[in-house]
Order: C-alpha cells, then sequence, then structure tokens
C-alpha cells in the first residue's frame, strides 16, 4: 500500500509539474532592484482612454500601468451572504488595454476591510488573488508582473496587513509575479512591507478636511519632514500627483469634494479651496526625493494619475522632465 | 457472619457484573411518531423533493420509458459539465459507462436532450457563481455560454421538443441577469405552449419573481399560489421577515391562502420534529421538551385555535387532528378529545380520517376508564388497526425490517408503529397499575410479535440458526413478563395455552404463544422466587431442544458450578435450570426431613450457596440479562427478589453454624468460606485446622476473614 501511494503521489507531482497555469515568468526588475520605465496610475471604475490619453500614453513612452482593479469594502452579513468583506467599484473594461504597456492591477483595501480580511470563515488572500488572475485572464491584461494592494494601513492594523500581504505574495509566486504595496509618508517609519517593492505615495500629504490647509494634495515640508536620508527596506518607485480637485467648504467645515468647477449646490459665504500641484512643485518634489532617498534618481516615477483633463495642465515636455527626473 | 466474606463478595460483584445475554431497547414505546399524514417523507430530517423525482420521471417519458430512474438521475443532477461535454464529443467517460441515460444521450435520439443538459448545466454553474459577490469570469470557466448567451439559446428553443425545459432555463437565465420585463414579455409569448406540471410551476415561480421586481404584488402572489411557491408568496408580505417563526410564517400564508396544500407538511415537520416525549435538553436532562420547541408549539395551537375559530377555507380536519395532538402534548387529554371529535367530524380525506382514526384510539387509552365496556372498544380498535397493518404492508416494508427497529422502539412502519406506541406505551402500564396483568401481557405479546410473525423466516433464523436470539428475550413481551410476579406469568400462561373469548383468540392469533417458551419463563421465575418444587414442574415441561435454543445455553452463561463457594466448572446436561430447580428442591426437602443436626446443617449451608450463586455468579439460572435496566426499568441485582434471596441465605448460614455438635463438621463448614482463622483460632484440633496449616505459608491468609467482617459490621473491633 506505501508504495501505491508513492507512487500516486510522484504521479500527481508530475502532473502538476506539467501543468501550464501556475509558471515563472521572467520579470523586468534589474539587479539592483531598480526599475525603469515611465509609469502612471488609472484609477477610475471604467477603463475607457479618450485620445488625448491614448496619445499621452503613446508620447511619453508609458511602459506600466497600474489599474485600479476593484475595492475591498467590509459588507452586510446577510443570509444570501457570509462573507465580511466584499469587492466594490469593480473596473468596466470599455475598450482593450493599449498595446506595449505593461498593466499592473492594484486592488484598494479599505482600513475597515482590513480589520475582517483575516477572518478564519474565508480565505480572502485566496479569493482575491484569484479574482485578480480571473479579471487579469478574461480581459487579456497581457503577461502580468506584478500586483500591487494599496491599503492605509496603521500601527494597529500592521501586523493583519503584513500578514495578508505574505498570504497574497505565497499565492502570486508560483505564477512569477511580483507583489507591490503603496507605502504612506509616515509609513516609511514603521516596519516593511513582506512584499517584492514599494511604491513610495508622495500626495495626500495634508489633512483634507482641515480649512486652514493650504493644499492637502501636497505640501512640500511635510514631505521634507518624513524623509530622513535613509535607505528604506524594500526597492522603491515613486508616485508623484497630477491630478487637481476642488474642496468645497461651509463654515470651516468639509462639505466635499468637485473634480471640476463646481457651479451648483454652493451658498453664499462658502469657501472653495482649489488644490493642484504646479510643475514647479513638482521638480521641487523630485529634488527633495533625489536628495533624500538613496537611489531614487534611477527609480520609476508613476504619475497618479491618467486623466486627459488633469494632465493638460502641464506641457509634454514637463511631463517628459518629471518622467526623467531633470 | 462466619461466612461474611463470601457474602459481601457476592454483594461487590453484584453490583459491577455486567454480562450481556439479552439487548436492551433503545427508546420507549411512547417515543414514536403517531402524529401522521401519509404521502409525506418517514423522517422529519428527510427533504422534501418531489421535483427533482417528478423530473426524472417526465425525462423517462421524453426519453426512453425502460431507462431505469436512477439512471437518469445521475445523469441530470449529478453528471458535471465536464462529463456531458465528453459524451457531447462521443466519448463514454469512465463514470458513465453503464448509465442507460449516457446511452441514450450519445445515441441519434438523444442529441437534442444532451444540448439541453449543456446548456442547463451552463445555466446552474453560473448562476451559482453569479451569487458570490467575488466571482468574476475567467477563460477557465467549464462553461460554453455566458449567461446572456444561455439566456438567448434557451428563448430560441422554448418551442421545441424540449421547451418547457429551455423555458425555465431561459427565465432562469434572465433572472439572475435582472431582465424583468424581458422575462415578463417572454413568458406572455410562450405560456400558451408550456404544459402544466412541475417545469410550468417552477418558471411561473420566476415570472412571479419578476414581477415582484416591477411592482406587481398582487399579480406575483396568484402566480406564486398558482406555482405552489410558498417561500415566494410569503415575501410578497411587508410583513415578512426572513428570521421569523415558522409558526409566523404560516400565519401569514395562512391569511392569504388558507387552504394551501403546504400546510401539511409546515404542521408535520413542526410536529413530527417535537413529538417524542423523552429527548435530552440542553442541559442533558431527560424528558423535556426544549423552551423554543414550547413555544413554537404554544405559538401553533394559538394558530390552530384561530383556524379552527374562522370561516376560512381551510382544511379543518387537519387543524383539528393537529390541535388534538398539541393538546394531548401539553397534557391536557379531554380537551385533546373535542378537537379530535371536531377532526372527525371534518374528516373528507381517507388518509387523514385514518390518521385521526388512530389518534381516536390513543385518546381513548388515555382518557377511558379501564372496564369490560373499553376492553370491547378496544378489540374492535385492534382489529381495524391488525387490518391495516396487514392492508399496508408490503416488500419494502419486510425487506427493510430488522428486529433491532422493533426492540429499539425505532418508528418504521407507522400502522405497527402506532400499535406498539397506545399498547405498550399507554394500555398496558395502565393495566399492570390496575392489577390486570393478563390483558398487559396478552396486549404486549401482540405488540411484539404481530410484524414479525408477518416475517416468519426472520423469527425461525432467529430461534434456530443464529448463535444469539436477538429478539424473543429483548422484546418488550419478554421485558414485560421479566418485571412481573411468577403468579402473574402462571396466570397469563394459563389463559395463552387455553384462550377462552374472542378476544383472547385474536390477541392469540398475533403472538407468539410456545408453550416451551412460557414453562421457560415460569420455571426461571419460580427459580428467581425460590419456588424451587414449581420450578422443577414448570421446566420439567420445557423440551430439550428448546433449552438448547436459549441464550443463557448458547453463551455459556450456565457453566459455572451454583454450589460451589469458588468458580468451578459445572457439568450439567442441556436442563441445567431444570437440574439445578431438582437439586434445590432435593435439597431443601432433606433440610425438612434430616434429623442429625451436622448433616442438616451441612444441607443447609449447600442450600444457602445455591440460593446466593442462582443471584451471583450462576445469574443465568433465574435471570435473562444481567447489568441491562430494561424499559421497566427493572434492576434485579438491587431488586426484592435479590434481596430476599441474600437473607434467606444468611439466615440459613447463621442457623446452620450454630447447629453444629462436631467440631470436624463446623470446620469443614468454615473451610468452605475459608475461614481459615477461625478454624485455627475456634477449631485447632480438627483435620480442617491441620490442612489449613500446612497450605497457609503466612498469616495474612487468616486476615481476609478479618477484612470480610469489618466491612459487614464495621463496629466490631
Amino acid at each position: 500500500m506505501r508504495l501505491q501511494h508513492l507512487l500516486i503521489t510522484l504521479l500527481t507531482l508530475a502532473v502538476i509539474g506539467c501543468s501550464s497555469t501556475p509558471k515563472a515568468r521572467n520579470h523586468s526588475v534589474e539587479e539592483d532592484g531598480q526599475r525603469h520605465g515611465n509609469s502612471v496610475y488609472y484609477w477610475k471604475t471604467a477603463f475607457e482612454l479618450n485620445d488625448s490619453e491614448k496619445a499621452f500614453l503613446k508620447t511619453h513612452q508609458v511602459k506600466r500601468l497600474y489599474l485600479r482593479l476593484f475595492d475591498v469594502v467590509p459588507a452586510d452579513i446577510t443570509p444570501t451572504n457570509d462573507y465580511e468583506v466584499v469587492p466594490n467599484a469593480t473596473v468596466a473594461f470599455r475598450e482593450a488595454m493599449p498595446e506595449g504597456v505593461e498593466i499592473v492591477p492594484v486592488v484598494y483595501i479599505t482600513i475597515d476591510a482590513l480589520r475582517l480580511i483575516n477572518s478564519p470563515k474565508h480565505n480572502y488572500a485566496e479569493i482575491i488573488t484569484q479574482r485578480i488572475l480571473n479579471m487579469a485572464d478574461f480581459h487579456d491584461l497581457g503577461n502580468i508582473r506584478e500586483v500591487q494592494l494599496d491599503c492605509d494601513w496603521t500601527q494597529q492594523t500592521q501586523e493583519s496587513y503584513f500578514d495578508f500581504c505574505r498570504e497574497v505574495k505565497e499565492r502570486l509566486e508560483p505564477y512569477g509575479i511580483q507583489l507591490s504595496c503603496t507605502i504612506r509618508l509616515w509609513q516609511l517609519a514603521c516596519a516593511c512591507p513582506p512584499v517584492d517593492r514599494g511604491v513610495l505615495m508622495l500626495y495626500n500629504t495634508g489633512s483634507i478636511t482641515n480649512p486652514e490647509t493650504h493644499n492637502s494634495i501636497l505640501d512640500l515640508n511635510d514631505v521634507n519632514a518624513y524623509l530622513k536620508n535613509k535607505p528604506y527596506g524594500l526597492p522603491l518607485d515613486y508616485a508623484y500627483p497630477t491630478y487637481s480637485w476642488y474642496v468645497w467648504f461651509r463654515d470651516n467645515t468639509y462639505m466635499g469634494l468637485f473634480h471640476n468647477q463646481p457651479s451648483m449646490g454652493l451658498e453664499a459665504g462658502d469657501r472653495v479651496r482649489f488644490e493642484h500641484v504646479s510643475f514647479d512643485e513638482l521638480r521641487k518634489l523630485d529634488s527633495i526625493v533625489k536628495l533624500k532617498m538613496p537611489g531614487a534618481e534611477n527609480a520609476s516615477i508613476i504619475l497618479y494619475h491618467l486623466d486627459s483633463a488633469d494632465l493638460s495642465n502641464y506641457t509634454d515636455d514637463e511631463i517628459r522632465q518629471i518622467f526623467s527626473h531633470d | 457472619m462466619k461466612y461474611a466474606k463470601f457474602l459481601v463478595t457476592i454483594s461487590l460483584i453484584c453490583a459491577s457484573f455486567h454480562s450481556f445475554a439479552c439487548v436492551p431497547s433503545y427508546c420507549s414505546p411512547s417515543e414514536y411518531y403517531l402524529f401522521h399524514l401519509v404521502n409525506l417523507p418517514d423522517g422529519p430530517e428527510k427533504e422534501f423533493n418531489l421535483n427533482s423525482h417528478e423530473n426524472c420521471l417526465l425525462w423517462q417519458q421524453q426519453a426512453y420509458e425502460t431507462i431505469p430512474l436512477d439512471d437518469i438521475y445521475l445523469v441530470v443532477y449529478k453528471y458535471d459539465l465536464e462529463t456531458l461535454m465528453a459524451l457531447k464529443s462521443g466519448s463514454m467517460p469512465k463514470a458513465a459507462r453503464g448509465n442507460k441515460m449516457a446511452k441514450w444521450l450519445t445515441g441519434a435520439y438523444g442529441e437534442d436532450a444532451l444540448d439541453f443538459l449543456i446548456l442547463a448545466k451552463n445555466c446552474e454553474w453560473l448562476r451559482c457563481k453569479c451569487q458570490s459577490p467575488w466571482y468574476y469570469p475567467s477563460k477557465k470557466d467549464p462553461v460554453r455560454y455566458s449567461l446572456n448567451e444561455v439566456a438567448e439559446v434557451a428563448r430560441q428553443k422554448s418551442t421545441d421538443y424540449y421547451g418547457e425545459r429551455y423555458a425555465l432555463q431561459a427565465v432562469r437565465a434572465m433572472t439572475t441577469l435582472c431582465q424583468y420585463e424581458e422575462i415578463i414579455r417572454f413568458w406572455n409569448e410562450i405560456e400558451k405552449q408550456i404544459p402544466d406540471g412541475f417545469l410550468r410551476q417552477m418558471a411561473l415561480s420566476y415570472v412571479a419573481g419578476a414581477h415582484v421586481h416591477l411592482g406587481n404584488i398582487e399579480l406575483a402572489k396568484s402566480m406564486y399560489i398558482m406555482a405552489n411557491d410558498m417561500k415566494g408568496l410569503l415575501e410578497c408580505d411587508l410583513r415578512y421577515h426572513p428570521d421569523m417563526s415558522r409558526v409566523e410564517k404560516m400565519e401569514l400564508l395562512y391569511e392569504v391562502y388558507p387552504d394551501c396544500p403546504d400546510f401539511r407538511l409546515k404542521l408535520w415537520k413542526i410536529l413530527g420534529k417535537v413529538e417524542p416525549d423523552r429527548k435530552w435538553d440542553d442541559d442533558w436532562r431527560w424528558g423535556v421538551y426544549r423552551e423554543d420547541e414550547r413555544v413554537e408549539i404554544d405559538q401553533l395551537a394559538v394558530l390552530c385555535d384561530r383556524v379552527l375559530n374562522e370561516n376560512a377555507k381551510a382544511d379543518r380536519a387537519l387543524w383539528a387532528y393537529a390541535a388534538t395532538y398539541i393538546a394531548h402534548l401539553k397534557g391536557d387529554d379531554p380537551k385533546a378529545d373535542q378537537y379530535l371529535k371536531m377532526a372527525e367530524r371534518a374528516a373528507k380525506d381517507k388518509n387523514l380520517e385514518d390518521a385521526i382514526k388512530v389518534m381516536r384510539i390513543y385518546i381513548d387509552a388515555q382518557t377511558s376508564t379501564y372496564d369490560k365496556a373499553y376492553e370491547q372498544k378496544l378489540f374492535a380498535q385492534l382489529r381495524w388497526l391488525q387490518e391495516m397493518i396487514e392492508k399496508d404492508i408490503d416488500k419494502e416494508v419486510i425487506d427493510g425490517f430488522n428486529m433491532y427497529q422493533l426492540s429499539g422502539c425505532y418508528s418504521y412502519y407507522y400502522w405497527n408503529d402506532a400499535m406498539r406506541c397506545i399498547l405498550l406505551g399507554t394500555v398496558c402500564p395502565k393495566l399492570i397499575k390496575q392489577g390486570n396483568t393478563t390483558l398487559a401481557l396478552q396486549l404486549a405479546n401482540m405488540s411484539s410479535y404481530t410484524l414479525p410473525n408477518e416475517i416468519p423466516a426472520m423469527l425461525y433464523k432467529y430461534r434456530n440458526k443464529c448463535s444469539f436470539n436477538y429478539y424473543d428475550y429483548s422484546c418488550h413481551f419478554a421485558e414485560m413478563m421479566d418485571s412481573l410476579s411468577t403468579k402473574a406469568l402462571i396466570d397469563y400462561t394459563n389463559i395463552a395455552l387455553k384462550p377462552q373469548t374472542e378476544f383472547q383468540r385474536f390477541l392469540n392469533a398475533h403472538s407468539y404463544i410456545d408453550s416451551d417458551y412460557l414453562n421457560e419463563m415460569v420455571g426461571t421465575h419460580c427459580l428467581r422466587e425460590m419456588r424451587y418444587a414449581d420450578a422443577e414442574h414448570y421446566l420439567s415441561k420445557v423440551s430439550f431442544d428448546y433449552f438448547t435454543r436459549t441464550n443463557v445455553y448458547r453463551g455459556g452463561y450456565l457453566n459455572s458450578d451454583p454450589f460451589s463457594v469458588t468458580k468451578k466448572r459445572w457439568n450439567h446436561g442441556v436442563d441445567a435450570k431444570l437440574q439445578f430447580a431438582k437439586t434445590m428442591n432435593a435439597l431443601e426437602q432433606e433440610i425438612a426431613s434430616a434429623n442429625n443436626p451436622n448433616r442438616k446443617a451441612m444441607l443447609m449451608i449447600d442450600f444457602g450457596i445455591g440460593i446466593c450463586n442462582s443471584f451471583d455468579r450462576c445469574w443465568a439460572l433465574t435471570q435473562y440479562r444481567c447489568g441491562w435496566v430494561d424499559c421497566f426499568e427493572s434492576v434485579w441485582e438491587t431488586g426484592d427478589l435479590a434481596h430476599e434471596a441474600m437473607e434467606r441465605a444468611e439466615r440459613l448460614f447463621s442457623k446452620a453454624f450454630c447447629s453444629f455438635t462436631d467440631d470436624e463438621y463446623a470446620a469443614q463448614a468454615q473451610l468452605l468460606f475459608c475461614n481459615h482463622r477461625t478454624i485455627e483460632e475456634q477449631y485447632p484440633e480438627t483435620l480442617a485446622a491441620a490442612f489449613v496449616r500446612g497450605h497457609c505459608d503466612v498469616y495474612i491468609d487468616y486476615h481476609g476473614e478479618k477484612m470480610a467482617r469489618a466491612l459487614t459490621s464495621p463496629n466490631l473491633p
């Protein structure tokens, strides 16, 4: 009987070994951990590029598109749903992926969902990984070499998040896919997540709801304070903000955000704060980063995000300079 | 006290000795399911799935009538898409080999059916997956169509040979896709072509669901009723909530659909589950209802009253039948009787009428005064019940029967269960309490043997071929005999062997009447009551062949010498009990006639040892089991007879030891009980003392006697 079991096991292993599904793939990470190539985030609920956006990708030879696939949010447990967290705002694919651009699927996990994600009832690492792979397969997202998790984890939820990252990484490895995650500025002082690489988010530095904040998207003083001229434990890429918005206050109370100039709903006395990041500020940001983050001058820049209206605030040359750290 | 060690040892062994000559019952007869509605599954835990059965029948009709239903069921419900796709490609997967439906599907006439099954499996897979919020399609999904394609293809084929099947798949797919207006448009187009039947009903349920989504609630309700979809109907009510109790849901249903046929199943599911009145509660107490069950029964009682007091178009007989049982469960049999009269007046359905008749026998048994008039009534009722047992018995009942079900009181065959529940659970205990043990035994005999008598081969096997007779000494009749006095058994045996009345002859006709069996039982009881002359009388009537077929003989429980203090093999014949009775009878007579005090004392000691052993190591002489508590909860080890026997033995030993005039006799008697120290101290000059000195190497051997004395008389120094 033992021999029979051994033969069955060997045969099973042989079959698994021959299976074409999870296989190692080449990836573009350089030997020193640095990675080159212009990148951009796509953070909308429908994937549909206009001509300007397509032109942007081509003009600036964008090599990687960080595409948000869905958010993970807490769910109501009902007789028909026993999942504690569910996917939300799954991106709708309205056109094919642009040629020659590597897609990096991104999943955003809310902090409330993170608190539920290591439930013993369901293996969410497995479920989420499988959903990402299904989406990539179903919509021909090409050869996926990296998956990114985005989560504003805190010190209280760090352990839970790191456990989750480990599990996802373990599931991606057989496919030759790396796991990256976003790093907030304040998280630089914490332990490194157990992933292959990180993206330092150099935006959302201030409090959006505070009427005293000058620009919640980027405050160079804040950036300066967080960057300590110390090497980080993970190879990093850097995400720079190229978006803008209008923050609405009434009686010094935050009321909401507009992505375009607001024309309705405002009352006399309301205040609207336009926030954007100028090219000059982006250059200063790049200088600080290069100065304080060892190796950043060779790192890849990711613009947040691919939106023709926002990007029209910059000239092609300015964008080129940002991408090339000039 | 000189023989105290022997008595103490016997007492200790009695308290811990376990041996199983006969198998005890597990449930009690009152635990049979008595609330009965026919054409429902046999047990409350079984799922009620008529649709799959009807579907298989329809496939049989649509495909080929000789294809077995089991084969159809496997293909339709168990095969996965991969297997069906393999059939489509012309190969026969290993799992499908030998399946006639699979073979038919791959033939010339099965192609359309196979196409349909593939589409249906696609639809099922997608619908199941789509219900998970985490589902996202993948190219690796084992489906050929998207849900939209399923809907489209199914709609196109809804006028084909398998039209109603495709129509159902179409509305299913469209429901998942939330295409409610499309569903209604589609249904209006094809409705007239869809024949009546369960497929139409199932499709209607989805159409009703579409109407609910579009706000056409009243129309949806009427469609749910046509579809017999009570869950859908309930969900139309704004008051409906999934967390409502079962009774609250029934109440809502009653308001919109008072004569809903589902009430049968719903009532049965509640009462069938709580019916056995003895079960463990959450605190591991036996015989009480759990609080939630009590609350549910109370709620149901209120609903029954409401239905019976209103003039709605409800099945009054059904509700009154349920109310009867609830009143009985709550201990109010007079009220149960009133409800039962209502049920009897309203009953129109033959099956329900029969169930009500059974309930009448039961309630009468609970409420009647047990006199001649009731006896006659019971006779008539039992005649009818016996007819029902015989009428409905079929191959399935016979093939599925085993003796453990009966001795364990597991619900199995309703008519027989009902008889056993009524007679063994109610009538017999009342008769015994009243002193009418003969009738109680007659009824117990019928309850225990009326069904086994229908399967004589099984009884023959147990009695003649097996190494152990699992029934004749384990059934309730045997246990009842075991629990009664010898006089009660003799009275019963006389009537059973010579019946006087029509009722007695009727009962005999459905009982086990065997003079060997009865005489052996009476003889054993006589041994138990130390009536050795009577025991010899009855046991001498038992055939040698019968003795060899008893469990205590076959099991070797009679192999130990009852006249030895220490365990010794007894080389008796097959009639060990008779031999014992004869010896004890002879000893008793010799004691009475002996003049020599020393001989008389020795005879008394032998006689006393026989008595003690027959309630201890040689218990099989007086009992049929050891270590079990039967359904009558008689524990002979601590019972009066065993106690009386021990006292008599003690008196005999005391008297004997006081009677000795010759030290040698006295010392020999002490030697029988291993009282070495006494021999050494009181009879040092005897041959027995010399023997002890020659064989006891250490003083501790004397000490055993002291320990026994301390155990029996703790105040002694």
